[in-house]
């Protein structure tokens, strides 16, 4: 099974088609998908999580090993429908705020909880509190990312936790923040569940929060 | 008053036409609007040097020209001369001639893109700020044949459609402050906004808040003083900005 440090390198690499023919190769060999997500892809892009955090890594090459890991997903999907292991079906929420257009950061974000394994529900830029409820009741997500880069947009974050305890629903979900003026304080002020300064970094903190094994 | 004005270049011909009518001695400098392109600490390095070349010079006050942009007000220090500026999240507000009606503009008009003369006159970047720009050191800057080069022909329909920045947008807000340019840079900006399919509203400016910045009228609820001593803090509220006592 050596060559299956293989996918793990296409990932890091940003490679879609090595991606694609190993984990091709794999399954038709009927290794367990499981071992193929966790143990290279997952371990792949948390490496890249942490180049893109040192500038080691360009937007463009984080973007491509994502293509990498969705193309290998593509293709193991199917087979995990009806699966039992919790861990890489819990849904995320990402959206940017209302009022603000801004969504290079929230994307990366995005890529990189699929990366760690979570199922990506995107809403796009200026999101309102409504969409945000009805997409996390709609989808059953455990996990609702704000992302805000204007100081005009910030409170929109605010608005949202307000809203989603007037719904109460708040409990029900980790809310984190981010985008580049937001800050620890802020976000406690808030009383949004984290923060994080960097895309990797709130990947680790939304598992941490929602117990997930690493 | 004895005033010192440090500000964006975006402002040129507005704080011109208000220094031309206040009574106050006030000296100018301006600093290249490129350094918003820069990382957060960079930006404030490069203001605050300005600043300390001028504290000791005797001046009633340093103005500052700018609004949050990037957030690198946060954490400034007046230490000799007390600091002055206007409560703002950027420079559209102050063009605006107002905090709230920015604010509410802004709510009621998603996805703009917001021009103004100083801003377009002042859009392209001298090398040395290419250099260190947040863009390049995301990789932002890169030209479709790097990214062929790096990545391959068939992947950059992929990349480009991630890196594309205007995608969002769904108008242009030109905001004229009626100087030199004004009519030929808000017609360049209609027509861009055309050529994309975006809408189009030319808005009065309203140079009110410069003015009041240069002579020294400055009311609490749309100024911020910081005192010697004094540090900026934010607030998350209507008043964005306040001073607080400065740890040494
Ligand atoms: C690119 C950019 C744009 C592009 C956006 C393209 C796009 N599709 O996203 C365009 C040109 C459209 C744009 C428009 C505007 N912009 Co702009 N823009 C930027 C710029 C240069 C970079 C932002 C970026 O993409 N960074 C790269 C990404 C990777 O970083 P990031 O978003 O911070 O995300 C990282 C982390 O923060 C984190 N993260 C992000 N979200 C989340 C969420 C969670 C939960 C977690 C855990 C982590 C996390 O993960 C990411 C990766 O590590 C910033 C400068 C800056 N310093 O940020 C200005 C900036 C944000 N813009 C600014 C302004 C003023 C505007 C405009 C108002 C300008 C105008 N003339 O109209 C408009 C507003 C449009 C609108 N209504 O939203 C100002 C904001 C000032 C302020 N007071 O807040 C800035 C700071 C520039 C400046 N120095 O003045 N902008």
């Amino acid at each position: 099974m050596d060559y299956l440090e293989k996918l793990h390198d296409a990932v890091l690499n940003g490679d879609p088609a090595t991606a694609i023919s190993i984990t091709e190769k794999a399954l038709a060999e009927n290794i367990d998908p499981h071992v193929l997500i966790n143990d290279y892809m997952v371990r792949a892009m948390d490496e890249v999580g942490r180049r893109f955090e040192k500038f080691e890594y360009f937007i463009p090459q984080l973007l491509m090993s994502a293509k990498a890991m969705k193309g290998a997903m593509a293709l193991i999907k199917p087979l995990l429908v009806g699966d039992s292991v919790q861990d890489i079906s819990v849904c995320a929420i990402t959206g940017t705020v209302k009022g603000d257009v801004h969504d290079i950061g929230k994307n990366l974000l995005g890529a990189l909880l699929e990366g760690g394994g979570f199922r990506v529900v995107d809403l796009g830029t200026n999101v309102s509190p409504e969409q945000f409820i009805e997409a996390v009741q709609k989808h059953e997500a455990k996990l609702v990312c704000m992302s805000a880069l204007l100081t005009t947009t910030m409170p929109g974050m605010k608005t949202t936790i307000d809203v989603f305890k007037e719904a109460e629903i708040r409990d029900q979900v980790i809310m984190l923040v981010g985008g580049a003026p937001v800050t620890h304080h802020f976000a406690e002020e808030i009383g949004a569940d984290g923060y994080r300064d960097n895309a990797s970094a709130g990947v680790v903190l939304a598992k941490e929060l929602l117990g997930i094994r690493k | 008053m004895h005033l010192k004005i440090i500000s964006c270049e975006v402002f040129q011909q507005e704080l011109s036409n208000c220094l031309s009518k206040t009574t106050n001695e006030v000296e100018i400098e301006f600093i290249s609007k490129g350094i918003h392109d820069l990382r957060q600490h960079e930006m404030k390095k490069r203001i605050v040097k300005s600043i300390r070349k001028n504290d000791d010079k005797g001046f009633d006050a340093i103005l500052l020209g700018y609004g949050l942009c990037n957030t690198w007000v946060y954490g400034l220090k007046a230490e000799i001369t007390p600091l002055v500026i206007p409560r703002s999240h950027d420079c559209i507000g102050i063009l605006m001639g107002s905090h709230t009606k920015y604010e509410n503009y802004f709510h009621n008009n998603p996805g703009t893109y917001f021009q103004s003369v100083g801003w377009m006159e002042n859009s392209s970047n001298s090398n040395s700020i290419k250099k260190r720009s947040l863009k390049k050191l995301y990789g932002l800057d890169m030209t479709d044949k790097e990214l062929i080069t790096q990545f391959g022909k068939e992947n950059l329909p992929y990349l480009k459609a991630r890196l594309d920045q205007t995608r969002n947008y769904k108008k242009i807000t030109f905001i004229d402050t009626q100087v030199e340019m004004s009519k030929k840079l808000s017609k360049a900006a209609q027509e861009k906004a055309e050529s994309n399919g975006w809408a189009f509203e030319e808005l009065e400016g309203n140079t009110r808040l410069l003015q009041r910045l240069v002579d020294g009228v400055w009311n609490k609820n749309e100024f911020l003083i910081i005192k010697p001593g004094e540090k900026v803090k934010q607030t998350y509220k209507e008043d964005l900005i306040e001073s607080v006592k400065a740890t040494p």
